[in-house]
Order: structure tokens, then sequence, then C-alpha cells
């Protein structure tokens, strides 16, 4: 049985709040993306009145982009990134939240505003000098200079440290008298609880990491390492801009992380049953 | 609570280390140690085929520099409009949450679909789709016969263009901040309403003294990256209006990767970074004081 | 529960998707063994920011010329990103010693800032090649000549001309001028006055860029406001000076023209503009908008020179003698009339190489032709100066000032100035 949290709420007032939410979210959220569709099927918006429903519908965008013949290796690519990097943040960052959350040891705070603070610098001050050093590490134009950097990523584990802070402490006491090993209570205990933090994180790092262009395209000297968004880039930006191509670009690259997002939030929204510990 | 004796302390201490290593590791080396590098350029002029030193030529500049006021007023006022952007999505957070929307799954799931569409879809795509709507909307304003020599795209205006990148980055961030809402409410263990209703609160008593306070964590988080990404903000500013007219959309963070565009002038890009990072570290330590009430 | 199946199915399907991408990766046939060749094939490395249409373009010669050249040389084209990526990248490799391709495409404002490092001396091909001044545009030979040596060879030149909605003009019996009619921006107000009795109250005779555009500002200066005989010398708070913002003012009072963001004028000069001027790139464009006609109509001449820009191929010498040679070859096969031709054709962009511009699928192209012929009526080129691009967000915000009424020309041209002075005084 689908178990819907949050205080219960008397009934007129909300489902109005509901039905004009939804109405105002199809014109202002749609409606846009709707546009995008039909710029990418060559839909001439800018007759009078525009047309909205494509009288020849024009495919071309979408061909040149899954004909392209470097297509599969972008998705390969973009995959690869994706999940390697997605995978390695959301491990590193439950560590790091965890030890941030739970335990105390000195130097914290300090550490602590320190990886705040790294999150707050423009990372354009770094470029010539990280640019260097991977070179001289030899990690330009590979798959390990790609993934491993921004797996330390403060902002996850910051999230991770928050979404920790708010379980309390008693669940793992428990667990920590009757001597279980602080992995464990991680895994164990922690995580399970704060599974709609842990999903979050997914989501976000995945779609994050899946539109990403400007860190594989820092990183890359050759096209062979391109991901889909930089392949889609690539083929739509010059001094002319091939905005119809770049509208199916888009389109078809939004597919993915979409599907991800609302099946992600359905999980979380009806998947998740809290057990209790035993007091 | 248990109290926690020096041997319990250090056994605390070393499996925090271990669990932080990797990530000290990797953060160090990929990122403290570039920044830093990057931050001691701010003494230099960036150029080939050496960085020629000039002392504090660049802070100087920094000082005079009203492009550089001008964008920390308009990021000021992104950060603003971000944050009420954030509040105001506990709204829509509540409202999917809410038994409304669960028993009429498929108004929740058009609605949650729509918001999420701007966090899918980059802001290359999405600057120039919101250009062209501009566009049509404007022709279309035309026909009923508003004529003018000044163009009635918000973008295109200097008074327009700033709340018009504003608005629409709240637009894009709406979606995402009602997960992190919906993320922090799912997180709160149901044994904590159970005990509040056994206990006899009303539904407003159990917002304040169960809800809120297991929301603060959520919240500290979205209000201190929340200002952190509005200084931050350059994908808005840099599709939509390319920070004109003139510089009088730009966020500061689109003026400093313009430093270093062209010009190499990777030197300057550093103080302004600097400049970010005071502004945006202070402002943390209060939220966090605000909000959270403790430091960690 | 359905959700959990459905996650597995896409987790499954993921991992089968990766699966079999390894596998099909790994099965690509390794290339077939050749007999040891006498000569081993040198591949040399190319970057530049051509993307997009552009980037099609160079590709298709690339290929040309690697299937020409098979097993002697092998050219590797890298589009870097944007130019900026491609500016910042070449320092960065420059800085760490390693990576530094053979050729790079850039314009002739980036000789300050990589002259001698990145962009090395190109006499020594120009007398390999036997290439004379004659045989390029004089004005981009000239300006590759820096302290006795040649820093460039050119490739094209991308000057601003008049684009105008040839249907529109037709509809209201305006009627489009000649080229080189217009010698001035007084004649060309005049025109855009004519324009502005014949059309309708919703339809303006000018696109006005609303971020200013200082490459516009830069065609209504009779000279380099900026530099003379090689050195900084600011004369933005004189007549002259004052003119080119006055230009943008009578155009606002006399509702001569209607602001408009770049996507609105990319679209068909936003649908409601007559005409609009802008580089040769917008013809890829242009020639997608469903609906929209045009024309390039080139403009000025003697006296007034429009704004331009080009592309300019450096050599970098960076990686030994026999990829330097190899590029060599390479780029002098590039200058063929039939190669630089056909960039000229599919990219917009107009042939360095004079010959190139009587390549005939290049020559029959109308509003290309009327490129090549703005390129003959004479441009000007920016600045050359590493401070260049700080002096124009100087100048762009001025524009813009002007035409939202908040200063005049006389206030913005001073404002400028003293901005101008500020930053040579910091330096």
């Amino acid at each position: 049985m689908a178990k819907v949290k949050g205080r219960p709420k008397t009934g007129a007032l909300f489902r109005i709040a509901a039905y004009s939410s939804t109405i105002l979210s199809l014109v202002i959220y749609f409606f846009p993306f709707y546009l995008l569709v039909v710029i990418s099927l060559h839909g001439n918006i800018f007759a009078q009145p525009p047309e909205l429903v494509p009288a020849n519908p024009d495919f071309s965008g979408y061909v040149a982009i899954f004909t392209n013949p470097a297509f599969f290796e972008w998705i390969m690519n973009s995959f690869i990134y994706t999940i390697g990097i997605s995978l390695g943040t959301i491990i590193m960052s439950s560590f790091t939240g965890y030890a941030f959350s739970r335990l105390d040891f000195p130097g914290k705070t300090q550490l602590f505003w320190l990886v705040l603070g790294l999150m707050m610098i423009p990372a354009v001050a770094s470029y010539i000098p990280l640019y260097v050093m991977l070179a001289k590490m030899k990690l330009l134009n590979t798959y390990w200079g790609i993934i491993i950097p921004p797996i330390a990523s403060p902002y996850s584990a910051f999230l991770m440290k928050q979404s920790f802070d708010a379980i309390p402490k008693d669940y793992e006491e428990v667990a920590y008298i009757d001597g279980a090993s602080r992995p464990t209570i991680l895994f164990r205990v922690i995580l399970p609880i704060a599974k709609p933090a842990l999903i979050t994180l997914a989501l976000f790092q995945f779609v994050w990491n899946w539109n990403n262009f400007a860190w594989p395209l820092f990183v890359a000297t050759s096209p062979r390492m391109w991901n889909l968004p930089l392949g889609i880039w690539n083929m739509v930006w010059s001094y002319t801009r091939d905005f119809w191509t770049l509208a199916a670009g888009g389109v078809v690259l939004m597919l993915v992380p979409f599907v991800m997002y609302l099946i992600g939030v359905e999980y979380f929204l009806r998947g998740i049953v809290v057990t209790g510990l035993k007091k | 609570m248990v109290e926690k004796g020096k041997r319990r302390r250090r056994l605390e201490a070393r499996d925090a280390y271990l669990m932080i290593l990797p990530f000290l590791v990797l953060m160090s080396v990929f990122s403290l140690f570039p920044i830093f590098q990057g931050i001691s350029l701010s003494f230099y002029r960036v150029g080939l085929p050496e960085d020629k030193y000039i002392g504090l030529k660049n802070y100087e500049r920094a000082l005079v520099d009203d492009v550089l006021a001008l964008t920390l007023k308009n990021t000021v006022f992104y950060g603003i409009t971000l944050m009420l952007g954030i509040v105001l999505c506990i709204l829509p957070a509540l409202l999917v949450n809410s038994v409304a929307m669960g028993n009429r799954p498929r108004l929740r799931w058009v609605f949650q679909a729509a918001i999420l569409l701007p966090i899918v879809i980059s802001w290359v795509t999405l600057g120039s789709a919101w250009n062209w709507i501009f566009l049509i909307g404007g022709g279309a304003l035309a026909q009923t016969g508003r004529p003018g020599a000044i163009s009635i795209s918000p973008l295109a205006q200097a008074s327009t263009a700033l709340p018009t990148v504003g608005l629409l980055t709240v637009w894009s961030t709406l979606g995402y901040n009602t997960i992190l809402f919906l993320a922090g409410l799912r997180g709160i263990p149901k044994v904590m309403y159970e005990a509040a209703q056994i206990d006899g609160a009303s539904n407003w008593q159990t917002f304040r003294h169960v809800t809120l306070p297991l929301l603060k964590p959520m919240l500290t988080f979205m209000v201190v990256t929340g200002f952190i990404g509005a200084f931050q903000i350059f994908d808005p500013v840099a599709t939509l209006t390319n920070g004109g007219p003139g510089w009088y959309s730009a966020s500061i963070m689109f003026y400093t990767v313009r430093q270093a565009w062209y010009a190499l002038d990777y030197g300057y890009a550093a103080v302004l970074g600097l400049v970010v990072v005071a502004i945006v570290f202070t402002l943390s330590v209060i939220q966090f004081r605000l909000i959270y009430k403790r430091y960690v | 529960m359905k959700t959990q199946t459905l996650v597995i199915v896409i987790a499954a399907i993921v991992v089968i998707g990766l699966i079999a991408g390894v596998m099909l990766m790994m099965q690509r046939p390794a290339p077939a063994p050749t007999p040891a060749p006498v000569e081993k094939e040198i591949t040399i490395e190319q970057w530049d920011g051509l993307g997009g249409g552009d980037g099609y373009v160079f590709d298709m010669l690339v290929d040309d010329f690697n299937t020409e050249f098979k097993g002697k040389i092998k050219v590797v084209r890298v589009m870097q990103g944007g130019w900026s990526d491609v500016y910042s990248k070449l320092a960065a490799a420059y800085k760490a010693g390693t990576g530094i391709p053979d050729v790079v495409i850039m314009h002739p404002t980036e000789l300050p800032i990589f002259k001698d490092t990145i962009a090395q001396p190109v006499d020594d091909f120009i007398r390999w090649a036997n290439l004379t001044r004659d045989m390029f545009i004089g004005y981009d030979w000239d300006l590759a000549q820096a302290g006795g040596k040649m820093y460039w060879v050119p490739w094209d030149v991308h000057p601003y001309s008049m684009y105008v909605n040839a249907k529109m003009a037709e509809e209201y019996n305006i009627s489009i001028p000649k080229a080189g009619e217009i010698k001035t921006p007084e004649d060309l107000l005049n025109w855009w006055r004519d324009a502005r009795k014949k059309l309708p109250e919703n339809l303006f005779p000018f696109g006005l860029p609303s971020w200013g555009d200082w490459w516009l500002w830069w065609c209504f200066t009779p000279d380099d406001l900026l530099m003379k005989d090689g050195k900084v010398n600011f004369r933005v708070n004189t007549p002259d000076g004052v003119y080119a913002f006055k230009v943008y003012k009578t155009i606002v009072d006399e509702n001569l023209g209607k602001a408009h963001t770049w996507e609105e004028l990319a679209a068909g000069l936003g649908g409601d503009c007559l005409s609009w001027i802008h580089g040769p790139w917008m013809q890829a464009t242009f020639d997608k908008v469903t609906g929209f006609e045009y024309t390039v109509v080139p403009i000025f001449g003697p006296r007034y020179k429009v704004w331009a820009s080009g592309h300019s191929i450096y050599i970098t010498k960076a990686n030994g003698d026999e990829r330097t040679k190899a590029a060599w070859q390479y780029i002098l096969w590039l200058l063929k009339p039939k190669n630089n031709g056909r960039w000229g054709q599919y990219a917009g962009h107009i042939p360095a190489v004079l010959a190139a511009q009587n390549y005939p699928p290049y020559a029959a192209l109308a509003t290309r032709a009327a490129f090549a012929k703005q390129a003959e009526l004479g441009f000007k080129m920016l600045s050359f100066h590493e401070l260049i691009w700080r002096w124009g967000d100087v100048i762009q915000p001025r524009i813009v000032d002007v035409i939202q009424g908040t200063m005049t020309p006389e206030e913005a041209a001073a404002k400028a100035q003293a901005d101008l002075e500020a930053i040579m005084a910091g330096e």
C-alpha cells in the first residue's frame, strides 16, 4: 500500500493547490519544452501565426545526430563517464559524510570549512594549473583523467553529511553498543534510512555527469574521448548556430536523465518503508 | 548519552580519518593544489613564454573596477531571487508529498515531470529556446500594434534583462529544490510522526516541532549551496544574454570567466575568485549559525 | 513492486549495453598489417575552434588530404572547443611542455599573445612554397608581418557586410543599393530613412544589436581609433569617435531600428527588420530559416571600412623538423584554389587566396560573391594588442548606454576614453 508521509492535510485547500499548480506547470514548463520539440522538427515558429504543429516535420537534425559515425562512441563514453563518476562520488561521499556527521576528530570543523570553501572558488582560476598537472601526470585525454578528479565532490559530501545529520543518533548507538563496526553501521543502519538522500544524490550525479560537457572538453585533447553532449555541441556550435539540430540534440540528450528522474522520484516517494529500531 | 572515554575518542578519530582519507587525498591533489597555484597567479599577468610578476596590480584594479561592482550587485540580486525560489519550493514539496497528490498519481506525475524538465535540459539548449520564445511572444504582441524602437524582448533591454535571467534561473531550479525538500521530508523516520501522534500533537505542532527541526539540515544545505550557487551562476547568463546588454545581466562568475577567455587574464580572474570566496564564505558561516545554530 | 522491476530492467539494459559496447569496440578491426613502408607515415595535429558547419567543411578537407597523402602524412584535426578553450589549452600545453599541435588555425588578433611561442615565423615556409603577396589578399598579408618576419599564412577573411531581407524589400518597394553605393554611415542612415517612410509601423529598417556590438561601432569609424603606427593611441574621444556613437543614437531617435538579441537576429533578422550588419557566417544559419530570403550588400569604401577578422594558419614548429615539414606540405595543399575555394563555398568565409575566389562553385554563389566584393571594397581588422578584448569590453557597454538613453554620445565617448586610459595606466 503506498504510504504517503508528511502531515495529513485537509482536502479542499490542497486539492485546489494541486490542480492549479499542475495546470500552471503545464504552461510554464511543458510549453517551452514542446516548443523545443517543434524547433527540432523545423517547425516554422516565426510564421504569423506560429506553426505549433509542424506541417512537414523535418527529422534531419535527429538523423544527423544518430547517423554520425562517432555516435556510438559518444554514447559509450557518456555511459562510462556518468556511471564511473557517479558511483565513485556516491561511495566516497557516503563515507566522508558519515565521518563528518557522526564522528568527532581533531580538526573536524576546520576541515569541514576547507571542503566547503573549495566549493566556492570559481574553477576557472585553476584551469591552467590543473591542465598542466594532468598533462604531467599523463592523465590528459584518458578515461582515468576524466573519472577520478571529480569523485572528491565537496557538494556531494556536504549533502550526505546534512542528510545523515537529520537521523537521530539513537539508531546507531544501539548497534555500536552491540559491537557493530562503523562500516557495518553505515551500510546496515544509516544508509537505508537515508535512502531518499542517497537516491537524490544518485540522480543529481547522474544527470550532472551525463549533461556535463565542460569537464570532458577540458580533459580531452582528442574527439575520441567526447561524450554525447560534446559530440552534439560540436555539430551545432560555430560562428553560426544550428538551432534546429541543437534543439534535436537537447531532446535526445534529455531522454535518459528524464526517465531516470521520473523513476527515481517515484521510487523514493512510494517505495520507502522506514523501519524503526526497537527501542 | 554515553560518555566518551579517551580510548573511544581515539578510536573514533582513527575511524574518521580512515573514512575520509581517500576523499582528502583526491581533494588535495586535484582541487587544493591547482587552486592554490591558481590563486597565486593573482600576482601575475599570465602570458607566454612566462607569466609576468606584477605584484598587487590586479588587486588595485579590482578596487576601482566598476564592472566588478555592477556584477556583484547583479549577483546579490540573483542570490536573493534564488533564496526566494528555495523558500517557495517547500510548497510544491509539501504538495507532492501530501495526500491530495498521493491519491491522484497522474496529477502528481504531470506536475513532477513538468518541474523536472529544466533540470535535464542543458542551458545551451534552453538559452536559445527562451530567446526564441520571447521573439515569438514579441511578434505576437507586435501584431496587436505595439511598435517601439526598443525591443520588447525582456532579454534585450538593460532594465529587464537582469530580472528575466533571475526569474528563468529560479524557474529552472524549482524541480531541483523540490526534490531536495522531498528528500528531506522523506528522510524523517516515520516513528517520529507516530510518537507525536501518540503524544496528541496537532498538525501545526507536528510541523513545528517534528518536521521543521528535522528539515533544518536539508534547509541549511539548500540555503548555503543556493547562495554559493548564485555566485557560480554562469550558464543562464551566457546562453540567455551573454551578460548583456553591456554587463547589465552579468554575474560575477560570468565576468570572472570572461577575463580568462580571450586575453588569458587568469591573474585577474584569480583576484575575482578571491572576492567571491571571501563574500560567500562569510555568508555561509552566518547562514550556518542562523539556521543550524552551530558550525558543523 | 512495479517500479523496482522497472529499475532492474533499466539497470540490466545499461549493463548489457555497456558489455556489448566494450565487446564491439574491442572487435574493431586492427589496422591491416601493411608491408613496411619505405617512408613511415608522419602524423601531424591541427587545433582549431571550428565547430558546426565550419567544422564539417574542414573535416572534409582533412579527409581529402589524408586520402591523397595516404601513407605519407596524416592530419589529425581536433576542435578543442570554443575559441577561448583553444587559447587556454594552447597556453597550458605550452606551459606543460607537451601536447602542442603542429598547426593552429586562429585569428590574427591572437598574434600578440602567442608571438614567438606558439606562433613561429613562417618565412621559411613562404620561401619553400614560393608564395608571394600578390597571390593573397594584400591587406591580410601585410598584417602578418611583424618585426620583419611573417607570422601566419592567410587563410580567410570575414568582414561584416549588410544583410537585407529580400522579400521585405520587394514587398515595400525598397530599392537595394548596389555594392559600394553606400560609402559612409550617413549614406546608410539615409537609406534607412527612406526605408522608414515605406515600411509600416511594426517593421524596422535595421536590426539593432541589443548588446551594442562594438564590432559594428568599429565599422562606423574611419580609422583604427585605438592604435596608430603600432603604438597605443586612443582617439575615442574625438569627433570621429563621438560620431560612431551618434549613429546609434540617430537610429534610436528616428525609430530606424529595433533592438534584438543575437539569437533573435539569427532567426531571420528578428522577423521584423529589413537589414542587419554582421559576418559571413550568418549565411549558413539564414539558409536554414524557413521562408527567409536575403541578399548581401557590400557597404562603405575608401574612407570608412567595415570590421573584419579572419582565420590564419599558424605553424608551431613544436614537434621537430620532420613534422614541421609535413605541416608545410599540408598547408601548401590547403592553399590550392580548389581547397581554399571549397572552404569559402561551404563555410561562407572569403578565401584569402585570390585564385580561390575565382573557384567556380564559390564564385557562383551570389551572397558569397558579395562578401568577396566586400573584401575588395575594404575592411579593417581590430588592433593587434593583447589587451584588445579588454578595450572592447569597455567600449561595448557605452554603446548600450547610448542605445538605452542613459548616456549621450559625447559622454559615452568620454567615459570610454577615460576607461581605456585607465587600463593602460594600470599596466
